[in-house]
């Protein structure tokens, strides 16, 4: 059960770059992978952060471990603050208790390495524990993750397992230090499907049984409901709605949401034609960021959505969106 | 698709490959022992001078006949072998050393020093040979150590990009953020990839660059900028002999040019074909 | 008996390589209809792509057609001369979207020129602008983008090119290899629509190869299920999905949430697909099966036909229910 002891705040944080606009011109233009985004992760709770690729959905999982800067905003873990900290500072302190399980299990792991080595290799740079120790706490480990058997797997590189197998290892290390805070970056995208939900229920059991908070960034809205108690979506940088996993997913109120589960393929065949409520895409991508930034999609939008942008407004309890028709569109009763 | 006869002709090229890249080697292996040997296989002193016995054909008592002062060109040959593939083998060297330093430092480093010694490396890389030996025997002089030096200077840049690139590209993997997240120093990392990825392009860069030095060596040693007379080196051989042509005494001039080429082409031949045999490139099954 | 738009016996494809054959089709035999889309379900590893590419006749230097038939309206096409295949059928009959489509759009022409080059490959004559025209409006492209370069257009607008391409020349049957990965959930429904619309409309079969089974359950009049070089399951798709008989069709099947459904268990078959140089004793799904007996471990099930149009390949396909990997279901 989650309290609300906040774990990690993310303040109004934005991380800009720019580029020029062509090799010949000097004109710049600015991309705002995230723009202003507040997020918190409560103790033992999973947030699912929910977004198609270009949302900002992976940036803002780096952004929130520290592997990249941000442009602008605060980030505060555990009550401090941590954004301008010196590295060495950081490393020294809180570099252990926010870790990052990655994406790919080819390339993320070292293919020289051993197992063994894979796993001891945060305990062995992080700790004084003695060698006897370091062994029990990886063997355990193997254990936890179902890396079995684990006498036989210990001694074997990274390319003579499967991806599973290989996802089971990012876990470990990710988990061996008992970080608090772990932002899972979509773990099982790489994976067929018929090995995707043994790492994931890897990855449950591990946070039900140490507590840690997850982060846990998906493309997958079902996925997302099964693993997370909250669900926020992202598009082209923006939270444009956060809520309860059941309550966003049973009431989506934002229309991009909406979409979203529309399109989501289900296991049933087409009788009839499915709509999603969608404009097509248009061709350019204009880097103007004036107003919804949903609203050239939107089938909805007018004036005021083209030149104001909506901040996140509170539903129902616990339920934001940032649309100004939500009311509308959802004929919400008080 | 291709039928079977295709593909076994596939297969036959590899087994040449393999056939042409054990005769290179044999070849130069024996040329090794040949210079260290010299002593004992040559037949007569190198630096004789007979000067009733000028431009000789070659005969039992001289296979490969004499030179312009009488001089035994068989023997001149394989003395010659220890300069020519011994100032060879000292340039290789050392470009191979300071290179490897100096990118293996800088591309670590990473930012500016890394950028500045690119720019570095780069001009010193389009320097002729010709023009830096010339300024070498300007301010230190000619000889055997002076010459290997230039040619030295002309490789590094080689050496410093095979290195760096090899840097460069595990630097950027993904478990090295992953080490990163678990601080573990970068160092670390890099030791223990660097080696394993940098030797099979450095051994190629090796021969390959043994093939220039040889040629370069030569070169300069046929305008006087290297290895002085009466030292029997190869390249100054071909200028001193320049006589020959008036006399038709082709075999002064042959011989050592012979040597100049097939020694080269055959560390070409061994970089070439460790290269295809090593590196699985398009086509192969 | 309608006659099959094409019909495929017993197809063994290997590529040869210089540590040993990997035998990528193993056996195949699938039968389309006109019309209709037939989904190719498969993880990776499994062979489905080279079925593709043995389909178009254009597999690389080290694939070899083995054994097997392939009738494309009563024609042999495997045995028929290069030249003739060429000009006759690809693209005339049979066009491919291949795997990535998105990137297989020349980065230094623009799309038009693209599209041309095709056109002119394959000897077409006269006009051709009322065709792509007609084509850019079925689906669902501007024809501003025919000036553009692949690098200024989206990853479905892209795919849609690819298809478009795929279209010229009204072929009877399109390939589509895993036409949506990469692509997001909004982009490839709207792919799909448009896959679903050229079937409908203009009555062309479509061959959909995908490792992701609800885009193909929802999008497929049949199904075959392909496990390491075999079809092990195909049958019309609500039959699948109602009445699975291979003990991998079931694992697949209630192997990912559903967002509709609040089951909670799930099942992750163990282990992984054998290697395709491996030869074969036995059922290859052996060690992974949760009911595995045996027979299954010396003798090879053969694809049968165990109730009218539904073929499965399994000894022990009558004992196949949900259950059956309920060891491996945890919540």
């Amino acid at each position: 059960m989650e309290s609300q002891h906040e774990v990690i705040k993310l303040i109004d944080i934005s991380k800009h770059f720019i580029q020029r606009k062509s090799m010949f011109s000097s004109e710049k233009i600015v991309i705002k992978a995230v723009d202003n985004i507040n997020l918190s992760v409560n103790e033992g709770e999973v947030l699912a952060l929910v977004g198609e690729s270009g949302s900002g959905k992976t940036t803002t999982g780096r952004l929130a471990v520290r592997l990249e800067n941000p442009t602008k905003g605060k980030i505060i873990f555990e009550g401090t603050e941590i954004t301008n900290l010196p590295l060495k500072i950081f490393n020294k302190k809180f570099r252990t208790k926010m870790q990052m399980i990655f994406q790919d299990p080819f390339e993320y792991l070292d293919p020289e390495l051993k197992v063994y080595y894979l796993i001891a290799e945060p305990l062995i740079y992080n700790t004084d524990m003695s060698e006897q120790e370091i062994k029990n706490t990886v063997y355990q480990m193997m254990e936890d993750v179902q890396l079995t058997p684990v006498e036989d797997l210990t001694n074997r590189r990274p390319m003579e397992l499967s991806g599973g197998q290989r996802q089971r290892i990012l876990i470990a290390r990710a988990l061996i230090l008992n970080p608090k805070f772990v932002v899972a970056d979509e773990p099982t995208s790489m994976l067929d499907a018929s090995t995707q939900m043994g790492v994931l229920q890897v990855i449950r059991k591990m946070q039900l049984k140490h507590k840690n908070s997850i982060l846990f960034i998906t493309h997958d809205m079902a996925l997302a409901k099964y693993v997370s108690n909250r669900i926020a979506v992202m598009y082209k940088g923006k939270i444009i709605e956060i809520g309860n996993s059941k309550d966003v997913i049973a009431n989506p109120l934002h229309p991009y949401t909406k979409a979203l589960l529309e399109a989501l393929p289900k296991l049933k065949p087409i009788t009839s034609e499915k709509t999603v409520h969608i404009l097509p895409e248009k061709k350019v991508f204009s880097y103007s960021y004036k107003g919804c930034v949903f609203a050239e999609r939107c089938i909805y939008a007018d004036e005021r959505c083209l030149s104001e942008e909506p901040q996140l407004v509170e539903a129902t309890p616990g339920h934001k969106v940032a649309c100004f028709y939500f009311e509308k569109l959802n004929k919400i009763k008080d | 698709m291709l039928s079977s006869l295709q593909l076994n002709r596939i297969f036959k090229r590899k087994k040449a490959q393999k056939l042409a890249l054990l005769i290179a080697a044999a070849y130069v292996v024996i040329v090794f022992i040949m210079s260290i040997l010299a002593n004992y296989i040559a037949p007569y002193n190198p630096y004789t001078v007979n000067l009733n016995q000028i431009f000789l054909p070659p005969s039992f008592k001289h296979i490969m006949g004499t030179d312009y002062l009488g001089r035994d060109v068989f023997s001149r040959i394989i003395y010659g072998a220890r300069y020519s593939l011994g100032a060879s083998v000292i340039a290789v060297a050392l470009a191979l050393f300071i290179g490897s330093i100096i990118a293996f430092t800088t591309a670590y480093i990473g930012g500016y020093l890394d950028r500045a010694f690119n720019v570095v490396m780069d001009t010193m890389y389009t320097f002729p040979l010709i023009l830096i030996a010339i300024m070498i025997a300007f301010v230190i002089g000619k000889g055997f150590f002076n010459v290997a030096v230039s040619v030295a200077i002309a490789e590094t840049p080689r050496f410093y990009r095979v290195v760096r690139s090899s840097v460069v590209s595990v630097k950027n993997r993904g478990f090295i953020e992953s080490a990163r997240l678990s601080n573990i120093p970068l160092r670390v990392i890099i030791y223990r990839h660097i080696l394993l990825l940098v030797i099979p392009p450095l051994a190629v860069m090796s021969a390959l660059t043994m093939s220039d030095a040889i040629l370069s060596i030569s070169i300069l040693g046929f305008l006087s900028l290297g290895i002085p007379p009466p030292i029997p080196e190869w390249g100054a051989d071909l200028s001193v002999n320049r006589s020959a042509l008036l006399v038709g005494a082709w075999w002064a001039l042959t011989f050592p040019g012979l040597m100049i080429l097939v020694t080269s082409f055959a560390f070409l031949l061994i970089s070439e074909m460790y290269n295809e045999i090593t590196i699985k490139g398009a086509g192969e099954i | 008996m309608k006659e099959s738009l094409l019909k495929i016996e017993n197809l063994k494809m290997h590529y040869r390589t210089s540590e040993g054959d990997v035998k990528a089709i193993d056996g195949i035999s699938l039968n389309i209809d006109y019309g209709e889309i037939v989904g190719l379900v498969g993880e990776s590893g499994c062979g489905k792509s080279s079925l593709a590419y043995t389909l178009m006749r254009s597999l690389s230097p080290n694939g070899i057609i083995k054994d097997g038939r392939i009738f494309l309206e009563n024609t042999e096409i495997l045995s028929m001369p290069e030249k003739v295949f060429r000009t006759d059928i690809v693209w005339k009959m049979i066009s491919l979207i291949p795997q990535g489509a998105m990137n297989s759009l020349d980065p230094l022409y623009k799309v038009e020129y693209q599209i041309k080059e095709t056109l002119l490959a394959h000897n077409f004559k006269g006009d051709p602008k009322p065709l792509i025209d007609e084509l850019l409006k079925f689906v669902d492209l501007h024809p501003s983008v025919l000036d553009m370069y692949p690098h200024q257009l989206s990853g479905g607008m892209k795919q849609r090119i690819t298809i478009l391409i795929s279209m010229l020349f009204k072929p009877k049957l399109i390939i589509a290899d895993e036409p949506t990965t990469a692509l997001d959930v909004l982009t490839q429904e709207h792919i799909l629509k448009l896959i679903r619309k050229t079937v409908k409309d203009l009555g062309i079969s479509l061959i959909l190869i995908s490792h992701d089974l609800p885009i193909v359950v929802e999008n497929s009049n049949k199904i075959a299920i392909m496990y390491a070089g075999k079809i092990i399951e195909y049958a019309a798709t609500d039959q699948i999905l109602k009445n699975p008989k291979h003990p991998y069709t079931v694992g697949l099947l209630y192997s990912h949430p559903d967002i509709e459904s609040e089951k909670e268990e799930f099942v992750y078959i163990p282990g992984k697909p054998p290697s395709l140089k491996s030869n074969f004793t036995g059922c290859r799904f052996y060690d992974r099966c949760p009911i595995a007996s045996s027979i299954c471990k010396k003798e090879e099930p053969k694809l049968e036909e165990v109730s009218p149009g539904h073929y499965v390949a399994c000894h022990n396909f009558d004992k196949v229910i949900k259950e059956i990997w309920n060891h491996s279901m945890k919540s």
